[in-house]
């Protein structure tokens, strides 16, 4: 696969904008809040990585504004005007949008409606047809919803479409609102940590839950284009039936789709000169994915540098695979590859350690990992000029 | 007395878990002291159970149980069980 | 260019609202229906009892089964599943979300929200199967079954996969008022669910018919329309074989008479056998299978949405064997 990444946008916990990622990033700063959204009974000492109030205009669908940020300043990275995405593809990734259907139940109890009407929206490709019909999008419109694997899958899939003529370019955006169901449902799991995310760390307990939205503008090579350094090399998914909500200890399939993803590239495993791992905080994520590393690169010090940026943004869910991409993107370009925000010490059951410090980003290929839900396992790699 | 009480929460506990999980079990036939989580152990019980259970075990018995580790173990035995919720068991 | 390689359709089911249907047993829907109970469908195909799993999932775990099972030829456990979905588990989601938004925020239940998951319904569908494969949840409103299943055919065709899973389920959820808050519904519309499931492969011994493809169109009303709408599915019609339209129940009548009467096509009218539901194409495609053929004939499913787009599936049915 050889997909040229075009364009990048960003708007996270640290406001719209790469830039602004990056400043947060390099600057190691933390970027949770207690949850503003709505009130939550529970929520009480649990902060989430949420997109700065006052981001939007009032009144605002978090998930259109978030989009038309991200889409705006991946549009400027890519030297490209909105005429120029009319026969793209748009392909969403999102674990499915309800905070639209509890700003409406809202607005009617408000407006003192007897019976509010639960979920009153009409799916989860709904946010995709209105945007795209927005944008006067002719292309293929495709949401893709395998909860914290929507968006990687949504690369994945464009980069498909893209590789057999179904589109020239492809806008993918990962999108998640945190809507207070998703809140709760993951505290009733007992997966939400009340000390943060600690990737790979031997004291982690959970994760800490993030909004995003990230926009990747993929495009076939055969398109004329400004010099782009980055290019989607290759990818994989595999769903392990092992457990719905949570990973087989063993590593087996995780290392599995890794291992695919790379044979897709064309390349070997000595090749991958970095990871971004998952790594979301929660205790069996990490040992999994850890376990699936040293399975595929041999011994622990044949494992790449990694790192885990949720940390710094949260575990975005169905987000998390386009934010990430971008900023990843965003510090390659900036020559580094980042510190583990939240990574303190090493847990001996997994006996290898994320990057602890910067280090200096070189060309070559760069793995990125997304775990989810419902055994959902993806692993993107990049290759940059 | 202290013993028919602890026999009628043991009795309880069984159905609930039964009802809950929706297993088809007799309540009489589930041991006491056996493990009920994981495959081969009395109910196979499985970690999603485990939460489920946790949250009715809190509606109805007003036990708090906030760590997944804790869940399993507070759950290792239908004695186990029992004992936690007699001493108000509400380790966070 | 590389060669593109034949996508076949090796085993085929639909589930509406009456259940397993065949051609003897379909029945037009007066009014709404009530959903139908599968648990001994389920227990018969899988040898086990869904103790967690809501309707949605029972649905979709029983017509993969049935195609599975009908193909006969063993599925290879690296087979992709390729899953469609309207509103997804809906029925549940509703309670789950009165009871958080209602304030009851501390007693979520687990089982409830794990099916509530975008992605559940999929991981049960593959572990039901055997499949330790890619799989994909499409959501795309009334063009969700056709997302898939251009997906899925796309692998074959690459030579991505030998073969692939694919289908589209969507539940029903009461009472009507909020239903049609989450479909829109005409006067008169009836609601509907169920799901189709086609089992796919590369290899045509024991076919019982072909994907032709999907094509997705962003066209304005009226003569203009038809006519792009043809040119896009005109070569998956040949002289001397019969073609049917199925109409999708965004399609009005003019507009289906008028395409139909272009492609000198029949049109065949599955939505009163199943009602109306985001992936009822997956259903009223599957269900071309669940009869005897005497002929082979060409099906396209055409559908639009609010957007002012248009999309067409066109599968092949090969005649039924002669005993």
């Amino acid at each position: 696969m050889d997909i040229r990444i075009r364009g990048i946008g960003s708007v996270s916990s640290y406001g719209a904008g790469i830039e602004a990622l990056l400043d947060g990033v390099s600057a190691a700063l933390p970027s949770a809040s207690e949850y503003w959204a709505f009130p939550l009974p529970n929520a009480a000492g649990f902060k989430v990585n949420q997109f700065p109030p006052g981001l939007f205009g009032p009144g605002a669908d978090p998930a259109d504004a978030a989009f038309g940020l991200a889409l705006g300043e991946a549009l400027e990275d890519a030297e490209l005007r909105r005429a120029d995405i009319r026969d793209s593809a748009l392909i969403v990734g999102t674990s499915g949008l309800l905070s639209e259907a509890e700003s409406i139940y809202l607005a009617e109890k408000a407006q003192g409606v007897a019976e509010p009407c639960p979920v009153g929206v009409r799916g989860t490709g709904r946010a995709a047809s209105r945007l795209a019909g927005g944008l006067g999008i002719r292309g293929p419109v495709v949401t893709i919803t395998t909860a914290c694997t929507s968006s990687a899958n949504a690369i994945l899939v464009a980069g498909r479409m893209i590789e057999r003529g179904d589109a020239k370019r492809a806008v993918v955006a990962g999108i998640e609102t945190l809507p207070a169901f998703t809140l709760n449902g993951f505290a009733s799991l007992m997966l939400r940590s009340p000390f943060g995310c600690r990737p790979f760390d031997a004291l982690r307990n959970g994760v800490q839950l993030g909004m995003a939205c990230g926009v990747v503008i993929l495009e076939s090579t055969d398109l004329p284009s400004p010099p782009k350094k980055d290019a989607l090399a290759g990818g994989a998914n595999v769903c392990d039936t092992h457990n719905i909500i949570s990973t087989n200890l063993d590593g087996r399939v995780a290392a599995a789709v890794i291992s695919s993803a790379i044979g897709r590239a064309g390349i070997t495993p000595g090749d991958i000169a970095a990871i971004k791992a998952h790594g979301t905080g929660s205790v069996d994520n990490d040992a999994t994915e850890a376990a699936a590393m040293k399975l595929v690169f041999g011994r622990d010090d044949s494992v790449p540098p990694f790192t885990g940026l949720k940390g710094y943004i949260g575990h975005t869910l169905g987000a998390c695979g386009a934010i990430e991409a971008a900023a990843f993107l965003g510090c390659l370009r900036a020559g580094l590859i980042p510190a583990t925000l939240g990574f303190g010490k090493t847990d001996p059951s997994i006996g290898i350690a994320p990057l602890t410090r910067p280090i200096e980003a070189a060309s070559g290929h760069y793995m990125l990992n997304f775990f989810g839900f419902g055994g959902n396992n993806t692993s993107l790699i990049f290759r940059r000029g | 007395m202290y013993g028919a009480a602890d026999a009628t929460l043991k009795l309880e506990l069984k159905t609930l878990i039964i009802e809950t999980c929706r297993k088809k079990a007799v309540p009489d036939a589930v041991p006491d002291d056996a493990p009920l989580i994981g495959p081969g152990s009395a109910l196979g019980l499985d970690s999603l159970d485990v939460l489920e259970l946790s949250v009715v075990l809190k509606k109805r018995y007003g036990i708090r149980i906030t760590d997944s580790k804790d869940a399993m173990r507070v759950m290792g035995s239908i004695t186990q069980l029992a004992a936690s919720i007699a001493s108000g068991a509400s380790r966070t | 260019m590389t060669m593109k390689r034949r996508t076949y359709i090796l085993g085929a089911a639909a589930i509406g609202p009456l259940g397993d249907t065949t051609e003897a047993s379909r029945r037009t829907l007066k009014a709404d229906p009530a959903t139908a109970d599968l648990s001994n469908l389920v227990l018969e195909l899988t040898g086990q009892e869904m103790r967690r799993a809501g309707h949605f999932t029972e649905l979709a775990i029983a017509g993969a089964g049935l195609a599975v099972r009908r193909a006969g030829a063993r599925l290879d456990p690296l087979s992709p599943l390729f899953f469609a979905t309207g509103l997804g588990e809906v029925h549940n989601t509703v309670a789950l979300f009165k009871q958080v938004m209602e304030g009851g925020a501390g007693s979520t239940s687990p089982y409830a929200f794990v099916n509530s998951v975008s992605n559940t319904a999929a991981f049960q569908v593959a572990k039901s199967a055997g499949l330790v494969s890619p799989n994909l949840t499409f959501s795309q409103e009334e063009f969700s079954f056709e997302c898939a299943l251009r997906f899925a055919a796309a692998e074959i065709e690459d030579g991505l996969a030998a073969g692939a899973l694919v289908g589209g389920t969507d539940e029903l959820s009461h009472p009507r008022h909020e239903h049609i808050k989450r479909l829109p519904l005409k006067e008169g519309e009836i609601m509907g669910e169920g799901c189709g499931w086609l089992r796919l492969g590369s290899d045509g011994a024991g076919a019982i018919g072909e994907a032709l493809g999907v094509v997705e169109l962003q066209i304005d009303a009226g003569e203009e329309w038809a006519a792009a709408l043809c040119g896009a599915i005109g070569p998956w019609i040949e002289e001397g074989v019969d073609a049917f339209l199925m109409p999708g129940f965004r399609m009005d009548g003019a507009e289906t008479a008028a395409l139909a009467g272009r492609l000198d096509a029949g049109v065949k009218d599955y939505l009163k056998y199943c009602g109306c539901f985001h992936t009822a194409s997956a259903f009223g495609l599957a269900s071309v299978f669940d009869g005897p053929r005497k002929t082979e004939a060409v099906y396209v499913h055409v559908n639009r949405n609010a957007e002012g787009r248009a999309i067409c599936a066109g599968i092949k049915a090969y005649p039924t064997p002669l005993p």
